[in-house]
């Protein structure tokens, strides 16, 4: 509610004390000139003032309690986030850690390859059709 | 009486909006770059040493884009845990 960023809880408590404190001597001051004369505008006017005070009282327990909600999620929020960002850390070294492994056996096999070359080169010859193909197969990416 | 009933509408009147904010968690760059493409053949050579050559390179890009599209997996599956323990 608005109106309760602007004003300070106090003002509630005591508009709630003073009209509370109104009604009661309206009924039991009766001895006082001024009270026995004006008994009912002031049980109306502080009736009237409880009212709103105590709609206002509840307004103020509401939004403390919206508030220690909100607290709470950001806290867990800012907990997530952390959690979020370790994640992102382990799975960044497992990623490079796998890809480190797999760049190191393609140089192994490389090696191989260039050790065994001659050999293969000599016992085989591949067909341009076998070329093709290959090539057909690695060049359809859609 | 209108404007005390308009004025007390106005007092009365609550706003809802939502205070906390949660951003999208992003993912590690390495694994957001694309696949390489697999490498072709020349179509001139007959040697069966290239042609290994070409498919073992291939493989390992292959590995390496698998091992891209298991971190995504599991980068969605830890991030769905950590976002739905906030409640």
């Amino acid at each position: 509610m608005w109106i309760l960023k602007f004003l300070p809880d106090f003002i509630f408590h005591a508009l709630l004390l003073v009209s509370l404190l109104a009604l009661v001597a309206s009924f039991v001051l009766d001895s006082i000139p001024f009270v026995s004369t004006n008994a009912k505008a002031i049980q109306l006017a502080s009736a009237v003032v409880l009212a709103i005070a105590l709609y206002f009282e509840g307004a103020i327990s509401d939004n403390n309690a919206w508030l220690a909600r909100v607290a709470a999620l950001e806290k867990q929020v800012a907990v997530a986030e952390a959690k979020s960002k370790e994640t992102n850390t382990v799975i960044q070294y497992q990623y490079r850690d796998k890809v480190r492994t797999i760049k190191e056996t393609q140089v192994v096999v490389q090696e191989r390859i260039v050790k065994e070359a001659a050999k293969m080169d000599a016992e085989c010859r591949v067909s341009p059709e076998a070329i093709s193909i290959l090539n057909q197969a690695a060049g359809s990416k859609k | 009486m209108k404007k005390y009933a308009l004025l007390l509408t106005v007092i009365l009147t609550g706003c809802v909006s939502v205070p906390v904010e949660r951003k999208f968690p992003a993912a590690p760059g390495e694994i957001q770059a694309p696949c390489a493409d697999l490498q072709i053949l020349d179509p001139a050579t007959t040697k069966l040493s290239a042609v290994v050559e070409t498919v073992v390179t291939n493989y390992a890009q292959y590995r390496e884009c698998q091992v891209k599209t298991d971190s995504w997996i599991d980068w969605y599956n830890e991030q769905k845990k950590i976002f739905e323990s906030v409640k």
